[in-house]
């Protein structure tokens, strides 16, 4: 197993690409968080929208991740959860995180982080208290699994802009896409 | 900003400081001056592409859709002034035409996209038109404008960003995108074929008045 050499995977992938500051992107995400609180009512409408935002940014960045991360095939939902949260998000957002807490069946389990680029300068007023502000991330994670045939439902259980101590995304697996060859003649 | 680097993204802890509502310090304790690093131009790119898609699926006209952008830019310009003069630890703003407009292509630039912008120009004969020109604007990359949007640009959205700072800064002006195709003439000779992104900058006349004013 080499299991040490994730983060080194992570730092490499990070160094390895492009950057623009981050400031841009909390300022960006900001502003588009921003509208979209704008344009529909309920914060669950938003938190909705920013979800299937990041769906369409997952699938997209997957090839990215793929093509740059030098990651082989995950065997297991373990090693799945470790390389998003030790490759994929330092790769993507330049901060680790870790695998929390598994659940019994072990299908479900914690993606937990302490910083978060999305959320620099935001804060959370009264009316948005519904809001988890930075539920893109959620999408993108299901997009980019979908894409390598796992159905899996995300969602925020805690968010510093919250209160909570720390950010935590939990991950289901719901099923394994079967990989079924083109329709047509044999 | 030189400071900025990658080992940076680390809050600074202080042991003990908690917000009344949890553990996590609350916004105004956070440092403003610290940079906070940089993350990945694909994941950002990949954002603002499904900002611009947002954005075209709720207005009617390619025109209607530049002024979303710009909008959306707009809210960005105002933050980042406050947050850079903050940063620089300047007590002032600055008050002078041409200081301002050097601010925004070099210090706003610097922060924005981590270079300067590549020139800084004044329309002849008018005293309230200028221009900054760039070849490859960031939010450009990976976009590509169907033929039917004509001379739609996606920089509009960094216009606005403009706006927003000269808005804030007292400086009312109109700021639009364009993009030139370059055709050989005059001194765009070098590059052909690339079009090029001009930020069209047009103060309104009460910026000009209190300039004569400043001049004494």
């Amino acid at each position: 197993m080499s299991r040490p050499s994730l983060q080194a995977l992570g730092d490499a992938s990070f160094a390895r690409s492009e950057h623009v500051s981050a400031e841009l992107l909390a300022l960006t995400y900001g502003s588009f968080v921003r509208q979209l609180v704008q344009d529909y009512e309920s914060p669950s409408d938003v938190n909705a929208q920013l979800e299937s935002i990041g769906y369409n940014m997952g699938v997209r960045l997957v090839d990215d991740f793929l093509a740059k991360s030098n990651i082989s095939h995950c065997s297991s939902l373990a090693k799945t959860a470790e390389v998003i949260a030790k490759v994929a998000f330092k790769m993507f957002l330049g901060v680790s995180a870790t695998v929390g807490v598994w659940s019994q069946d072990k299908k479900t389990f914690g993606i937990v982080f302490d910083d978060n680029p999305l959320a620099e300068f935001a804060e959370l007023p009264e009316e948005c208290a519904g809001l988890w502000y930075s539920n893109v991330l959620c999408g993108v994670i299901r997009g980019a699994l979908e894409m390598v045939n796992m159905k899996v439902e995300c969602r925020f259980e805690r968010c510093r802009l919250r209160g909570d101590e720390c950010n935590e995304i939990r991950v289901s697996l719901h099923e394994i896409l079967v990989e079924q060859p083109p329709k047509g003649e044999d | 900003m030189q400071s900025r680097s990658r080992k940076s993204l680390m809050h600074d802890s202080v042991p003990g400081s908690s917000s009344p509502h949890g553990i996590t310090k609350n916004i105004l304790e956070m440092s403003l001056n610290q940079a906070r690093g940089e993350v990945n131009m694909d994941a950002y790119l990949v954002l603002f592409s499904e900002l611009v898609s947002y954005c075209r699926d709720r207005v009617e006209s390619v025109m209607a859709l530049q002024e979303k952008l710009a909008q959306l830019g707009y809210r960005i310009g105002r933050r980042a002034l406050e947050l850079i003069l903050a940063r620089e630890k300047v007590s002032r703003r600055e008050t002078r035409l041409l200081n301002m407009l050097n601010f925004i292509a070099s210090t706003l630039w610097n922060f924005l996209y981590g270079k300067q912008a590549d020139c800084l120009k004044k329309v002849r004969d008018s005293e309230l038109e200028y221009y900054i020109e760039e070849a490859e604007p960031l939010v450009n990359k990976y976009i590509s404008v169907p033929a039917d949007y004509g001379h739609f640009n996606c920089a509009s959205f960094s216009a606005g960003i403009i706006n927003g700072v000269l808005d804030s800064a007292g400086f009312p002006a109109e700021v639009t995108a364009k993009v030139l195709a370059r055709n050989g003439d005059e001194d765009l000779s070098q590059q052909q074929g690339q079009p090029l992104t001009i930020y069209y900058i047009k103060f309104e006349p009460e910026v000009l008045e209190r300039e004569k004013r400043l001049n004494g």
